[in-house]
């Protein structure tokens, strides 16, 4: 299987720079491919959020996957989505235990789930 | 010297120079005292991805083989907080000034600071227990079942405890060093240690037993803390790893007083606070064992 790739979504700054907003890009995921969030770790300090909607009728997990930096000995991680609602997974505050060689991370979905996904985060970096 | 300055003094002083040798789990933390931290803060706790040597057959390298070194992070919160709120009243204080020599004086003001200092110690030294989730390495019995502690067995936890450590992560970075290894067990653990007969009639080991320490045993130094981790069904959870390495962490490093009466009070009335957060940033550097541990004059 192909996983379906996400970016994350940084947000934008108005001009006298006091607060910042995105409008979100929702992905709909096909349990069977499991996800890819690109560059997952590339925001700003820490402020990564993942949020996921659990359509279906029943509650499901979501595993994020080991990846392959030091910490990756300590295995996946299951968070419980419930049904009809969204989970937001942040902040991630072991990124050596998730992230690939890449930078990306691997998310797997439970049997028979249904919803979408979006991943935002503070820019780092130069520009707005 | 006033007696109000003797007290915070004293009390600042000893608190920093005393509180590592309290610390029984706590001595796998990194000793680093920072100042300035407060409730909250947090630590970035950084590392260098891992280099993956290519074959070499000669001639110049090809730039395309070029590998980016990035950066991994783990984050340490300072999330722990205890405070000490005490006052001496008129006749504690006219005891102090009555004492003859100063070191009289300061022997009556550390009283006050022995048994806080112990309990932010303990305070410390649990959380670090509490790190045994973070191990890389468990050393469990069949289908993750705890593993009943025997004397004849205890020798092979600890062989299998060094053997995962010096193995480390697998990609040739050991978490082993020599002479610098602990084990922080339970009291009952120590009780099966103790009946190892490599550890007894020696004069060293006797030394070791006033203090509460066990001896060396399988290249680790140690260690007895009532802290180790029980789960719900009384498993416990014994930490192997290396002295000031295994554990990142950040205390505040002035337990500081701050000194004043109540209005109308005549008691004189001190308070201070010391904020902590502990975590084992490498999970390859931990090893951690599920126990079934209880010492009985029958056990095998």
């Amino acid at each position: 299987m192909a996983r379906d790739k996400i970016k994350v979504q940084t947000m934008v700054y108005d001009v006298t720079d006091s607060v910042g907003s995105v409008t979100i890009d929702k992905q709909t995921v096909t349990q069977a491919n499991g996800i890819e969030i690109e560059n997952a770790f590339g925001e700003k300090d820490n402020s990564l959020k993942i949020v996921i909607a659990n359509t279906a009728s029943s509650d499901s997990t979501v595993t994020i996957k080991a990846g392959d930096k030091q910490n990756s000995q300590l295995g996946d991680s299951i968070v419980a989505l419930t049904q009809n609602a969204e989970t937001v997974i942040s902040p991630i505050r072991d990124m050596a235990r998730y992230e690939r060689n890449d930078g990306s991370i691997y998310l797997d979905f439970g049997e028979g789930f249904t919803g979408t996904i979006y991943a935002v985060g503070e820019k780092a970096g130069l520009g707005s | 010297m006033s007696i109000d300055t003797l007290v915070k003094t004293t009390y600042n002083d000893t608190f920093r120079k005393e509180l590592w040798s309290d610390l029984k789990a706590g001595k796998l933390m990194d000793p680093e005292f920072k100042k300035d931290i407060s409730i909250g803060d947090e630590v970035n706790v950084q590392f260098h991805d891992l280099v993956t040597l290519i074959e070499y057959t000669g001639g110049d390298l090809n730039i395309e083989d070029v590998q980016a070194v990035g950066m991994s992070t783990v984050k340490v919160k300072i999330n722990k907080g205890k405070a000490v709120f005490f006052k001496l009243d008129e006749q504690k204080i006219r005891q102090i000034e009555k004492a003859k020599t100063n070191e009289e004086k300061i022997k009556l003001v550390k009283e006050y600071s022995e048994d806080a200092r112990e309990q932010f110690a303990r305070a410390i030294n649990e959380q670090v227990c509490k790190e045994y989730v973070r191990a890389a390495h468990r050393i469990t019995g069949k289908s993750d079942e705890a593993i009943k502690v025997t004397k004849a067995n205890i020798v092979n936890i600890f062989a299998k405890a060094k053997a995962m450590l010096k193995k480390g992560d697998g990609k040739g970075h050991t978490a082993w060093k020599d002479g610098e290894m602990l084990a922080i067990v339970s009291v009952d653990t120590e009780a099966f240690l103790s009946t190892q007969n490599l550890l007894q009639y020696s004069d060293i080991m006797a030394k070791h037993y006033k203090k509460g320490f066990a001896g060396d045993f399988m290249g680790f130094h140690v260690i007895v803390d009532d802290e180790v981790q029980r789960d719900v069904d009384g498993n416990e959870y014994p930490l192997f790893g290396r002295s000031k390495h295994t554990v990142a962490g950040g205390i505040q490093d002035e337990f500081k007083l701050d000194s004043g009466k109540k209005v109308g009070g005549f008691d004189t009335h001190y308070w201070g606070k010391g904020v902590f957060g502990v975590k084992a940033p490498l999970a390859y550097l931990l090893c951690t064992a599920k126990l079934k541990s209880e010492f009985t004059v029958d056990a095998a």
